[in-house]
C-alpha cells in the first residue's frame, strides 16, 4: 500500500505530508516530519471503526464488528481484501486530487484455529465476502486531499477497481476495470474522454513513456488475476462463496465479464 | 462432531505425556511417528500383474460420520487454504466441480492425497493417517450432494 508524499498546505499551513489511502477504508493524512495524524476520513463504506482519534492515532472501533474465535460476525466492511488493494493511487498536483482505485466489499468472518503446517497456506478463519452497500462494488474515487473528501467517483456495478492509476500533466487520468476497459478521464470532471476494451480484466498499472521516435505512449497490461481476480479462472467454483479465501462470494459473476488473458497494450497519443 | 477422533487424539497426547516427551501435541498434527501411517501401498508398485488393488473406502458403511470428520480434517490440515473454504478452489483447483484431473474413484482420490499431484499438491502420505485419508475421501465425495456436511450458505 503506497504512501504519497506531498508538500502542500493543509489545515492552514504548509506541511510535508504523507497520504495513505488504506485497506482499512480511511485516507490517512500525516505530517511526515512529526508523525502527527492530521486527518482520517472514510473513502468507501466502512463500519469496523467510526473514526480515528487524531490525538492517540487509535481507531474508534465498533465493538460489534470485532472478530472472535468460533463465532460468525456478519457484515464487516470493508472485507479483508480492503477498501483498496496494492494497486497504487495517483496524485495530480494540477488538480489537487488523489485518484484512488477502490473496492466496496463486505464479509462474514468466523475465527478458526490456525494450524501451521510447513508448505501449506492457512487463514485461521472461515470467510465469505459479498458486495457492500450502495449497489456497486468498485469505484475510482477522486479525493480532494486539502479538504479530505471525495469530489466525484466513477462506480463499477459488479467488480472492484483493481488497476493502478496514472495522472498526467495534460490533465488525463488513465485506469482500467476488471471487465477490461482501459479509460482516459478528464482529471477535473471525471468524464470519460476515451476508452478501449482490452481482452481481459485489468489489474496492472498504466505507464506512459517517450518512445525512441519522440512520441508519447501509454501502456497497460491486460490479464485478470490477483486475489479477487482468481475467481475468473475455470478451476474455481462459483457455488462456494468461501472459495479462494472468501472472495468468490463477491466475485462469482466475474467469468461473465472477463476471460483470463495476458497481453500488453501500447497506445500512441 | 468427532468424538472418536478426539478420544484418539487425547490418548495420543496421554501417550506422549507418559513417555516424558515435552513436545506439545496439537490436534491432528500430533499423529506422526516412526511408523509409516499409510498401510495401503501408494504409487505405482513395481512388478507385473501382482500389484495389489487399492481397497474401496472402508468407511462406505458409515459415510455420513466419516464425511463429517473428513470435513473437520479438511480445515485442520489446511486443505481449505488452497482448495477453498467449501472446496470450491483457490490456489488449488476446485474439488466440488465435475472435473477430476486424476479420477474420482475412492482409490484415485486416496492416491491424490497420499502421493500428491503436479503443480503444488503435497504428498500427505507421511503426515495424514490412512484412516484420516479415507475420511477426507468420504467428505470430498459428499460435495454438492444433500449429505455434504457444513455446505456453503
Amino acid at each position: 500500500m503506497e504512501n504519497v508524499l506531498l508538500d502542500m498546505s493543509f489545515g492552514g499551513r504548509a506541511r510535508k505530508l504523507l497520504i495513505h489511502p488504506g485497506r482499512s477504508g480511511f485516507v490517512f493524512v500525516l505530517d511526515r516530519e512529526t508523525g502527527e495524524l492530521l486527518s482520517a476520513e472514510k473513502f468507501e463504506p466502512t463500519n469496523w471503526a467510526h473514526s480515528f482519534d487524531l490525538t492517540t492515532g487509535k481507531a474508534v472501533e465498533d465493538e460489534t464488528k470485532r472478530t472472535h474465535y468460533g463465532a460468525v460476525v456478519s457484515d464487516i466492511c470493508p472485507s479483508s481484501t480492503g477498501a483498496k488493494e496494492f494497486v497504487p493511487s495517483a496524485f495530480s498536483p494540477r488538480t489537487g486530487l488523489l485518484y484512488i482505485p477502490a473496492h466496496n466489499t463486505c464479509m462474514d468472518y468466523e475465527g478458526l484455529e490456525a494450524n501451521y503446517i510447513a508448505g501449506t497456506p492457512y487463514l485461521g478463519a472461515d470467510v465469505k465476502m459479498y458486495p457492500g452497500p450502495g449497489g456497486y462494488q468498485g469505484e475510482l474515487v477522486a479525493w480532494d486531499v486539502r479538504n479530505a473528501k471525495a469530489v466525484w467517483g466513477i462506480k463499477e456495478t459488479a467488480l472492484p477497481v483493481y488497476s493502478g492509476v496514472l495522472a498526467t500533466g495534460g490533465d488525463l487520468v488513465f485506469y482500467g476495470t476488471m471487465d477490461g476497459w482501459f479509460r482516459a478521464l478528464d482529471a477535473r470532471t471525471g468524464s470519460t474522454l476515451w476508452q478501449f476494451h482490452t481482452g481481459s480484466g485489468i489489474v496492472g498499472n498504466p505507464v506512459t513513456f517517450l518512445g525512441p521516435d519522440g512520441k508519447q505512449y501509454v501502456a497497460i497490461y491486460s490479464g485478470v488475476g490477483g486475489w479477487m481476480g482468481a475467481a475468473a479462472f475455470p478451476t474455481i467454483s462459483a457455488d462456494d462463496p468461501y472459495a479462494a479465501l472468501g472472495i468468490v462470494g463477491a466475485m462469482k459473476d466475474i467469468k461473465k465479464y472477463s476471460a483470463p488473458g495476458s497481453m500488453v497494450y501500447v497506445f500512441g497519443l | 462432531m468427532s468424538s472418536a477422533f478426539d478420544a484418539r487424539t487425547l490418548l495420543l497426547i496421554l501417550a506422549i505425556g507418559a513417555a516424558g516427551c515435552q513436545r506439545a501435541a496439537s490436534g491432528d498434527q500430533a499423529v506422526t511417528g516412526a511408523t509409516p501411517p499409510i498401510l495401503t501401498p501408494v504409487g505405482p508398485v513395481p512388478g507385473p500383474a501382482s500389484n495389489p488393488t487399492r481397497r474401496e473406502n472402508p468407511f462406505r458403511a458409515n459415510a455420513a460420520s466419516a464425511a463429517a470428520e473428513g470435513r473437520t480434517l479438511f480445515v485442520r490440515y489446511n486443505c481449505s487454504g488452497c482448495h477453498g473454504g467449501r472446496a470450491g478452489g483457490g490456489m488449488g483447483p476446485s474439488l466440488r466441480d465435475p472435473v477430476w484431473f486424476y479420477g474420482n474413484s475412492d482409490a484415485q482420490i486416496f492416491s491424490s492425497i497420499a502421493e500428491g499431484r503436479d503443480q503444488g499438491m503435497p504428498a500427505w502420505g507421511t503426515m495424514v493417517t490412512e484412516e484420516q485419508t479415507w475420511k477426507l475421501v468420504a467428505y470430498l465425495q459428499t460435495l454438492r450432494t444433500p449429505d455434504e456436511p457444513n455446505p456453503p450458505r
